[in-house]
């Protein structure tokens, strides 16, 4: 075991924020650079400082309709930077074209050894952008709320204000449809279903 | 293509090395800091939503590994008898409880009588019995079959009994050597007090960093004066008797313990513990072929409590006769009892490293804010170098052993942490760990009380 330490909650923060406002840079601390890796991956860079900044100003906007019971917040606030990529979709399809591009094969680097692999994700992966780009907005929001922001079904369920079912649903019906995307399933995969 | 697969294959895609740089995080913040500054008021509030109830979250945690979770409440059941099954022919014993709802737990839920059936499973495991069987009867009741057990008033008395969790101020209640508390001794820097203070390798709490043996541990707590007051988690007195190392008493109490012989020079714990609470339940106690003769008695009078350091794997404690356990010796004045506490579940920190989090009564928060207001008023008065400033902290017990002992960072929270919103506690968890904890204070925070309805002792079975 290592020095442990007790902190206050989110949910703490946000209600001292309610008198304090100044308190509430104490949330940004601790999400902040999460938050902006998530719009960054989604987004690009270009984008990702605003949408970053835009997230927390519309949280401290709307702390007062926060749920004090959630002790962790992450989920409230990646369900906002969410709702904001919404207004920059060309900014996200542009990302994961660019993704496929940049995932293509590269030579030989890094040897002989797992080689098979790197090839195979190589293929896979602009095959998997592609595919991203025709999910369904809110399948491929709780797709990458899952893959992107390691959010669990619940958590995801409370940043996209819907049951547990419907992420359930929604995480099934994304999968299935990018696995069954023309180039997405792996080499082996491929195969065996061919026999 | 599994579900792993697919998502790494999207992490992969998507990999972004470089965080947000630091002038446009700089920004960030100060425009935050300057809309929080101009719009002070909250926005469009339905109003604050309150926590929803802790009733709710008893469905979160129940489905896990309940031979983890469950391990650290029966342990000292079980070290502290180690006894095994009787030999065939002592007769069985049927045991019906009766659950019952506590504060905590208001309603018996499918879930809560689950839960108390796990906890019974592992004390029975602990009890050293084969071949018992525990079922739910009704909506309400719990059936316990024990096909032989020779101390039938040990096995009655301790499978029903409900976990106990306690908050304690740990360098205000913990004592030294020399009898005093912790606190006291901070300023002069007295080693022994600081070596309970801030911990060994493993943190305060845990194994070494001024942790005794079991034997130092009652001598020195035996030696504190009766102290009766209402923040006393348990009362009445609890009644030890040791052996000294090398005896044939010794040797007779390794073997009924399961546990290695004390070496000569040290002792050993030959019959009672923190659920012996009188002279003649010591007496019973005693291994068989062991007289009263051969041992040292030793009183812990209210007030004063004996609390097993930190196991480093709660699934594997060390038993409290093992000769090698360690303990700490506290003043019993808990500043929060388990049913202070609510929701206790695995959580993640802001580094996206696993936690625990859980919420308070009414009352727990304000306890909470009201200790580490102390803690953390003692942190700053001690100081410190900057970078390794004298952290305090509180302790968490559970059936007698320590659980946790996390620091409170007085610059962060120089008046305490506000309880209203909970706490979590952070730092050096795995997933794994973290989840042991949380069911760890969950077992202490959502007990349902066992009411024993029927006893019978059942002939022997034939084998």
């Amino acid at each position: 075991m290592s020095q442990r330490s007790v902190q206050g909650t989110d949910s703490g923060v946000i209600e001292q924020s309610l008198a304090d406002p100044a308190a509430f840079a104490a949330l940004f601390d601790r999400h902040y650079d999460r938050i902006w890796r998530y719009v960054c991956r989604r987004a690009g860079p270009g984008i990702a400082d605003e949408l970053a900044s835009e997230t927390f100003l519309r949280a401290f906007t709307a702390r007062a309709k926060y749920d004090l019971g959630q002790l962790d917040a992450s989920p409230w606030l990646y369900g906002i930077a969410t709702n904001l990529l919404r207004g920059h979709r060309r900014a996200e399809a542009r990302r994961w074209r660019a993704y496929a591009r940049a995932a293509e094969p590269t030579g030989t680097h890094g040897g002989l050894e797992g080689v098979e692999q790197r090839v195979d994700a190589s293929v896979r992966a602009p095959a998997a952008a592609a595919a991203l780009a025709r999910l369904k907005r809110v399948d491929r929001d709780a797709l990458l709320l899952l893959a992107l922001a390691d959010l669990d079904y619940e958590a995801i369920a409370i940043a996209t204000g819907v049951p547990v079912g419907t992420v359930r649903s929604r995480l099934n019906r994304a999968r299935r449809q990018l696995r069954g995307a023309p180039g997405v399933a792996p080499a082996a995969a491929v195969t065996e279903g061919s026999d | 293509m599994d579900h792993d697969t697919d998502l790494e294959l999207l992490r992969d895609l998507s990999s972004e090395e470089h965080g947000p740089a630091p002038e446009a995080l700089t920004r960030a913040r100060a425009a935050l800091l300057e809309h929080a500054r101009r719009n002070p008021r909250p926005f469009g509030g339905r109003g604050l939503r309150r926590p929803r109830s802790p009733l709710r979250l008893e469905h979160v945690a129940f489905g896990l590994s309940a031979l983890v979770a469950l391990a650290v409440v029966a342990v000292f059941l079980s070290a502290r008898g180690g006894q095994r099954a009787g030999s065939p022919g002592s007769g069985g014993l049927e045991l019906i409880y009766q659950a019952q709802p506590t504060p905590q737990t208001p309603v018996v839920t499918v879930a809560a009588l689950d839960r108390a059936v796990s906890v019974i499973r592992t004390r029975v495991k602990l009890l050293g019995v084969d071949g018992a069987s525990i079922r739910t009867l009704g909506r309400d009741e719990i059936v316990v079959r024990l096909p032989e057990v020779k101390y039938t008033a040990r096995a009655e008395a301790e499978v029903g009994q409900t976990a106990r969790l306690e908050f304690y101020d740990w360098e205000a209640n913990a004592l030294a050597p020399n009898g005093k508390p912790v606190a006291a001794q901070l300023l002069a820097q007295v080693p022994a007090a600081v070596a309970i203070s801030q911990g060994g390798r493993g943190g305060p709490g845990g194994p070494g960093g001024g942790s005794v043996s079991l034997y130092d541990a009652v001598k020195l707590a035996s030696k504190q004066p009766q102290s009766i007051s209402p923040s006393n988690a348990r009362g009445g007195s609890e009644y030890y008797m040791f052996g000294t190392g090398g005896s044939p008493a010794c040797a007779a109490a390794a073997r009924f313990h399961g546990v290695p012989a004390a070496p000569v020079g040290s002792h050993c714990l030959l019959a009672g513990g923190p659920g012996t609470t009188s002279a003649a339940g010591l007496i019973s106690d005693l291994p068989s072929g062991v007289t009263v003769a051969e041992g040292h008695r030793f009183v812990v009078k209210q007030g004063t409590v004996v609390l097993e350091a930190t196991p480093s794997d709660f699934s594997h404690p060390p038993k409290i006769a093992d000769p090698t356990t360690q303990f700490y010796v506290l003043r019993d004045h808990a500043a929060l009892l388990g049913n202070d506490i609510s929701n206790p579940h695995q959580s993640t920190d802001t580094g996206g490293s696993p936690d625990v989090a859980f919420g308070f009564s009414a009352k727990g928060a304000h306890e909470f804010q009201s200790v580490t207001s102390t803690i953390a008023h003692r942190g700053a008065t001690l100081g410190g170098p900057a970078s390794q400033p004298q952290l305090q902290h509180f302790a968490v017990a559970l059936d007698n052993i320590l659980i946790t002992v996390p620091s409170i960072d007085f610059q962060t929270y120089p008046d305490g942490v506000d309880g209203s919103g909970g706490a979590q506690i952070t730092g050096g968890f795995t997933t794994r760990s973290a989840r042991d904890l949380a069911i760890e204070l969950r077992n202490g925070a959502l007990p349902i009380t066992l009411k024993q309805i029927s006893v019978k002792t059942t002939p022997a079975q034939p084998r």
